[in-house]
């Protein structure tokens, strides 16, 4: 009981002092996004008008986005907005951001559900075998792959999936997402994992081989702990030794990469989204800054700002959980 | 529900992921081999269904198949203006004292919404009043319809003014209604003089005297005769207009959802008002934020609906009466769906879609054609990619520099090596599939000069340049001088060396080819050539909005493409009247052109031949002028499965134009 209060307390108290972090991030963007060349109204109107209605729905449009207010004006209207859930007017969309983003974040959510849950489950048992056999022919087999995967760019992963399973074997469709008012049922269901499969796939094998190493590593330095010798000495079964006492500690420093993985992946999947035409907000976000969207592109960065910084409290969490030695004050 | 399915499809698509590959390998049918869904692929959509919104071609497409095609005139595949008599049953044209020229519709009683209901008069009244309203352009609509009917000024304005553009009130008096405010700059900052004093404008602020001023509710230019007639009454000043008809043409919108409890009254001194009190803000903020993403009630050839995740999904409107041939469309389904633009051939191959449109790249085709899984059907653009130069900036405010830069590039290379082949070269300001080119072709190819790499041409010109000299601006330039590493440059007489500042935009062959052409070429003319790659937004508001730069502008050279729209009026790109504006970006003044551009839009509808004759004069003139050099026009490829038959798309008929002949069969 008394153990709870204290972790609410620490996370209320990292909350309030990440307050003025937050604003400074949103602070620095929105100035960085507002200073960018070029003019947004322009984007949205339609060419064809004649000058007066061009020029009448201009300032229509201006004042609509706020853009007659000074800077610090439309910073102080944006964070207040932002606080309610408002995160203002999209110029490439000419709509309110919050009706174009829920859509985009739930199927980057969902691509990248799917890839942790592929990702831990190979690279977890992998880098404990590796470490385990190290200078084993598993351990330099994953050793040379990963540092193939970890060199390869995502879009030379994406495009050479294209190629195998679209193109090649014609097993996969080539991107996009699929229909659920022409398909139903199983249909749909399966339409739906097969069009996943590619960005999943890109997604994991670009973010293994890091997961991999790390996990090793940290069960290498585990493995080489004197109580872990003292249990083998003591007739300890191996496995026992293994999963039980050095997994366990190695658990400490592979919480901190998992979860700094999970945000990782939602910033990292722009290229990936982008190439199989997945709708997900990292698509969303390469349109946005091709187009010039400010409030797009500042709503997007401050949400990649955000989940960095909820990594971090996470990861603090999560250390004090894992490890009795750490105690949350 | 809808979060409970989501939960279980997560979790059963985990569980199937390692063997649903296998599952697609048994052969089942593919997309494209569907007969009853024609299956499109594009690039990402924006999702603005509705006219009024966006700018997307691919958005337009929708547009058109659930909202168009029940106009009272329609554009033909070939791209001419006609008489949609499926809408009208009979047309009675009228010119009043004044010059007012008067259309009257008597639309045929057939017609109906996609839910069964008629179509009268009243919608197409609802419709100008609608789209025309200050109201629809507050919500966030951009339209310019009905601009030159009658009243239209009035109406868009929402009360009347004098002579002078001020509000009056009910006696006709003058309202003061300007007064003196800060001017503020973009960021909304006071503006100062030199002085440090603030500056001051005036500003109308009609909050003020809303109580005052007239208001104005009623479209005059638009009269409901009867419950199937309605007439639209053109302004004698903006006649004649060899596109008139274009001015008079007028659809229907599906009241109950557009405007919600209005009612249309006409009477033929004010013409057509929505009722005393109808609050027309509000309808048009609703169709704003609801029907502009999911149409409901229509009138084109498909019903809309749905467009989640980048797939939008039509179904056939089974009350379509027909296009202006009277053809109705055949497939049941439509679906457009964003495919990665990389492997779009691939995709159609491989039968995920049924149709990619205006291919261009030499490699895409050449792959379709190899495939049998593809029909190839292809037409010249109606439009051409150029060179264009800012002709009140720079070197290229003079007009042998632009002939001399029109020598220095090999054209042949960019149709050779670019488009592979795929496109021809055109001498001035037309595209190969326009309607007076393939008219006139002998005549222009025999009056224009053909632009073609020549060096000494280009050294020719530039001797009657102002760039005639060495760096002292007296000695005269030697072209025996020039080297290849371009350190002999031309001068003019302040000794000002002589650049050219060319942006264009990254990724972009012709760019590339653009930069390797001339900085081979230019060092041997004594021409220094600076290139910069840049966003395509950055090269539209340097390019359209170069003469707002002041001291900060760098560029006066760009490289981009333009199409031709079926009504073409070169006056608003090139008249004097629109110098210091976006609209004419090569800031062209000329007073032959405006001679031109002005005699060819005031000419009657049926006048083609006199059209035809002046367009002739106009591509002569601006190729003496040289505002551009054009580079290339392509060959636009659209392609589509094999089970597909009848795509008879032109430059001004996409799929969504055609749909009507469309018909898909197994193969």
């Amino acid at each position: 009981m008394e153990g709870g209060s204290v972790m609410l307390k620490y996370i209320a108290k990292r909350i309030v002092i990440l307050i003025p972090v937050v604003i400074l991030i949103t602070m620095i963007l929105f100035t960085i996004v507002k200073i960018m060349p070029g003019d947004p109204v322009r984007g949205m109107l339609n060419p064809g008008m004649k000058k007066e209605q061009y020029e009448r729905a201009y300032k229509v449009m201006y004042e609509r986005l706020g853009l007659d207010k000074s800077l610090f004006e439309q910073y102080v209207r944006w964070i207040s907005r932002m606080a309610k859930g408002d995160f203002g007017y999209s110029s490439s969309y000419n709509r309110e951001v919050r009706g174009i983003i829920g859509e985009p974040i739930r199927n980057t959510v969902t691509l990248n559900f799917f890839v942790i849950i592929m990702q831990l489950s190979i690279a977890i048992p992998v880098g404990i075998k590796c470490a385990v056999n190290r200078g084993g022919f598993f351990d330099n087999f994953w050793q040379v792959l990963s540092m193939v995967t970890y060199a390869m760019p995502s879009f030379f992963v994406a495009l050479s999936a294209i190629f195998i399973f679209a193109v090649k074997l014609r097993w996969l469709p080539f991107g996009g997402m699929p229909n659920s008012q022409l398909l139903q049922g199983m249909d749909y269901f399966v339409a739906w994992a097969k069009h996943l499969i590619m960005p999943a796939l890109t997604l994991t094998i670009i973010s293994l081989a890091y997961t991999i190493r790390q996990v090793r590593n940290a069960m290498i330095e585990a493995l080489s702990q004197d109580y872990i010798r003292t249990a083998r000495s003591k007739g300890l079964n191996e496995k026992v030794a293994v999963y039980s006492h050095a997994f366990r500690n190695a658990l400490i420093p592979v919480s901190t990469i998992v979860v700094f993985t999970i945000f990782r992946l939602f910033s990292g999947s722009a290229i990936t989204e982008t190439i199989f035409q997945w709708n997900g907000i990292g698509k969303l976000l390469v349109k946005a800054l091709h187009q010039r969207d400010t409030m797009m592109i500042v709503t997007m960065n401050s949400f990649f700002a955000m989940l960095s910084v909820v990594a971090v409290l996470v990861a603090d969490v999560v250390y004090g959980f894992v490890d009795p030695r750490i105690k949350l004050k | 529900m809808k979060k409970k399915f989501f939960a279980f499809m997560l979790v059963l698509t985990l569980l199937a992921m390692p063997f649903t590959s296998l599952a697609s390998g048994d052969g089942a049918a593919v997309p494209a081999e569907d007969l009853d869904t024609l299956t499109v692929g594009t690039p990402e959509m924006n999702g603005d269904f509705i006219y009024g919104f966006g700018n997307s071609s691919y958005d337009r497409y929708i547009k058109d198949l659930v909202t168009g095609h029940m106009t009272t005139y329609a554009t033909t595949p070939a791209g001419k203006l006609v008489l949609n008599e499926t809408v009208v049953e009979n047309l009675d044209v009228s010119t009043d004292d004044e010059g007012n020229k008067t259309y009257t519709y008597k639309i045929h009683e057939d017609l109906k919404f996609s839910n069964g209901d008629p179509i009268t008069a009243k919608d197409f009244a609802a419709s100008a009043l609608f789209s025309a309203s200050p109201e629809w352009e507050a919500a966030g609509a951009s339209t310019s319809a009905f601009d030159s009917l009658v009243g239209y000024d009035d109406y868009k304005r929402g009360y009347l003014v004098d002579e002078e553009g001020l509000a009056v009130d009910a006696d006709g008096n003058t309202i003061e209604v300007e007064t003196e405010v800060p001017e503020t700059d973009e960021d909304g900052n006071e503006v100062k003089d030199e002085d440090g004093n603030v500056k001051m404008t005036t500003k109308t602020n009609l909050d003020e005297i809303r109580d005052q001023v007239v208001p104005v509710k009623n479209f005059k230019g638009v009269q409901l005769i009867d419950e199937y007639t309605i007439a639209v009454t053109i302004q004698a000043e903006k006649l004649p207009y060899f596109y008139e008809t274009s001015y008079a043409s007028i659809g229907p919108i599906y009241m109950p959802t557009y405007t919600p409890d209005a009612e249309v009254s006409s009477d033929e001194e004010n013409g057509v008002s929505f009722q005393e009190g109808y609050d027309l803000a509000a309808a048009c903020v609703a169709v704003a934020e609801n029907e502009r993403f999911a149409p409901t009630v229509t009138v084109g050839p498909y019903r809309f609906v749905s467009f989640e995740n980048q797939i939008v999904t039509l179904e056939l409107n089974e009350h379509f009466k027909g296009n202006f041939e009277g053809k109705k469309p055949t497939i049941k389904n439509i679906v457009q769906k964003a495919i990665p633009q990389n492997t779009d051939v691939d995709s159609l191959i491989a039968g995920d879609v049924d149709l990619i449109m205006g291919v261009i790249q030499g490699a895409k085709i050449e792959k379709a054609k190899a495939s049998e899984n593809v029909n190839v059907h292809f037409y010249n653009r109606a439009g051409f990619g150029l060179l264009a130069f800012h002709m009140d900036f720079g070197i290229t405010a003079d007009q042998n520099v632009r002939w001399a830069l029109a020598h220095m590039i090999d054209r042949q290379a960019v149709v050779d090596h670019v488009l592979e082949g795929y496109g021809g070269l055109v001498d001035s300001l037309y595209g190969l599939a326009q309607w007076m080119y393939q008219e006139r072709a002998d005549e222009l190819d025999e009056e224009l000069e053909p632009i073609s790499l020549n060096l000494d041409m280009a050294n020719e010109f530039l001797d009657n340049s102002p760039y005639r000299f060495e760096a002292d601006g007296t000695t005269p330039f030697d072209v025996s001088k020039v080297t290849e590493d371009g350190s002999y440059l031309r001068h003019d007489e302040n000794g000002e060396e002589m650049v050219l500042r060319h942006l264009g935009t990254t990724e972009n062959p012709i760019t590339d080819i653009i930069e390797i052409e001339y900085m081979k070429n230019a060092p041997m003319c004594g021409l220094k050539f600076e290139v910069t790659k840049s966003d395509f937004n950055a090269l539209l508001d340097n390019y359209y909005y170069g003469f707002e730069l002041g001291d900060d502008r760098i560029y006066n050279s760009f490289n981009l493409a333009t199409n031709f729209n079926p009504i073409y009026d070169p006056y608003y790109s090139f008249h004097s009247e629109f110098l210091g504006t976006w609209r004419n970006a090569y800031q062209m003044n000329d007073p032959e052109v405006d001679r031109i551009t002005v005699a060819m839009r005031e000419l009657e509808p049926t006048q083609t031949e006199e059209f035809a004759d002046y367009w002739v004069e106009l591509m002569v003139r601006f190729q003496e002028l040289m505002p551009l050099v054009p580079l290339y026009s392509n060959e636009y490829y659209d392609l589509s499965y094999k089970t597909v038959d009848n795509l008879n798309t032109t430059p001004y008929a996409d799929y969504s134009s055609v749909i009507f002949d469309i018909t898909k069969s197994a193969k």
